[in-house]
């Protein structure tokens, strides 16, 4: 199928003894939002990181746009320009982290800046200008010149959506973005993921904000135990859960 | 006590000055290369090629574990004789003190990389950039604001080491002033003068580091 962005086939992933992703089936398709839940420590965020090879599988398929990853990502080389190929495919997919990650050396708009310089050679002036472009759509305009540490947690992930956003990747991952944040913060940034979702971006969501799972994606996935247990449209998966694991878990939730 | 002698040591102050301004000289070209070098090292060191790894790792055994004196005559009276090498007094000063603070500069850097947390190399690579790229853009530069100390109080050691150069017969102010004392046979005055030097240039020398400490904070 041509509008398959994203398919994942028998994804296993260990650390040490620990086997945190066994045998993973996913195939995301272009425009959907797909939000991942389930309890914690169970392998959401090591599938995001799988998918864009920030971790290296231990067996099975990653295949992006038709191209399967795993093997390029196993060539190592003691080139200092890195893997060109990883590298391509880290400028189509954008990764949003709980803990921001923004570079503290650098204000919000450099922040931004950087990948669009340094990645796709553009020039600073045209860089600066898509990177305030994006600040401003994630509604910190007047924050561009601020270094991280001056801005509150809501602010500085909204940044961290800008500079994933700068790249214009066709695919972004949400890893627990909201977990790090006030309560009074997490509405903001929420909102940003929904504009996207409505936008027709493609993305994969890890998140525990339930609403959000609920009413702005397209599908969810229960992954418990390093695999998929459920999967469904978010009513058919909220009102009528099937498997056992997803009833406790839904129904701790709501206790 | 006798009264302090110190038209004597005015008088003598321009080859005082000119001690004073050596002593600099090979403190600051020490620093410098040692900076490039041991960045060098630093590099090997962390890199994922295992010989290159042990080659560092001993390399800074080696000499950081040498005294800078037995390391300075080793090279000036042993090696220089037994490899028939023509060697500048003032040369091998440089040579061994860029050594031995390369050796110290790359324990220095890596202690500052290690203070980077890994989600920022993290985030750098999650963007497509190349790993020369996270070293320039990520890493080197918040790497820098944390080592910056440790660099400041390298930089006054040398000046201090560079005092051991003396033996080697280099007129730098340790050695300038032995030869004045015994010339006046004023010993407290030449002295006492340049111990007050090599702390004035110590203060002086740490001042500029809070500066520049400040500057680029952020």
């Amino acid at each position: 199928m041509n509008d398959v962005v994203l398919e994942v086939n028998n994804l296993h992933k260990s650390f040490g003894s620990l086997h945190v992703l066994r045998g993973l089936n996913l195939t995301v398709r272009r425009g959907e939002a797909v939000a991942v839940i389930g309890p914690s420590g169970k392998g959401k965020s090591t599938l995001l990181r799988c998918i864009n090879l920030l971790e290296q599988p231990d067996e099975g398929q990653v295949i992006f746009e038709g191209t399967d990853y795993v093997p390029i990502a196993r060539r190592r080389s003691l080139r200092l320009r890195g893997n060109p190929q990883l590298r391509q495919l880290r400028t189509h997919i954008g990764i949003v982290f709980q803990q921001f990650n923004l570079f503290p050396h650098k204000t919000a708009v450099e922040n931004v800046m950087l990948a669009p310089m340094r990645v796709l050679g553009m020039s600073k002036d045209e860089a600066r200008e898509r990177s305030l472009e994006q600040l401003e759509h994630v509604g910190l305009k007047d924050k561009v010149d601020n270094h991280p540490q001056t801005l509150s947690g809501g602010q500085q992930q909204r940044v961290a959506i800008a500079r994933a956003l700068v790249m214009e990747p066709r695919l972004m991952l949400f890893d627990e973005i909201t977990a790090a944040l006030d309560p009074e913060l997490v509405g903001e940034v929420v909102e940003e993921m929904q504009r996207l979702a409505e936008g027709g971006m493609t993305m994969v969501v890890v998140t525990h904000h339930m609403s959000f799972a609920r009413h702005s994606s397209d599908r969810i996935l229960f992954v418990d135990d390093g695999d998929i247990v459920e999967e469904g449209e978010p009513d058919t998966l909220f009102n009528n859960p099937k498997e056992p694991r997803t009833q406790e878990f839904l129904a701790h939730l709501l206790s | 006590m006798l009264e302090f002698q110190l038209e004597t040591v005015v008088a003598s102050g321009p080859r005082i000055m000119t001690a004073l301004g050596l002593t600099i000289y090979i403190a600051t070209v020490s620093m410098l290369s040692g900076l490039a070098v041991g960045l060098v090292v630093s590099l090997l060191r962390g890199s994922g090629f295992q010989p290159f790894r042990l080659l560092a790792v001993t390399y800074i055994s080696i000499f950081r574990g040498l005294p800078l004196i037995a390391f300075l005559i080793w090279l000036y009276f042993g090696v220089t004789v037994a490899f028939n090498i023509q060697l500048s007094p003032i040369s091998a000063g440089i040579v061994v003190m860029t050594i031995q603070s390369s050796a110290y500069l790359a324990e220095i850097y890596r202690s500052g990389m290690e203070a980077i947390p890994h989600t920022q190399r993290q985030a750098a690579v999650a963007l497509g950039l190349s790993p020369v790229r996270v070293f320039t853009d990520v890493q080197f530069p918040q790497a820098v604001r944390i080592v910056l100390p440790a660099i400041g109080n390298e930089y006054i050691g040398l000046v201090k080491g560079s005092a051991l150069v003396s033996v080697l017969g280099v007129a730098e102010l340790m050695r300038t002033s032995q030869q004045l004392v015994q010339f006046y046979q004023l010993p407290f005055e030449f002295f006492t003068t340049a111990a007050v030097l090599y702390v004035a240039v110590g203060v002086g020398l740490g001042r500029l580091f809070r500066i520049v400490e400040k500057r680029i904070r952020y």
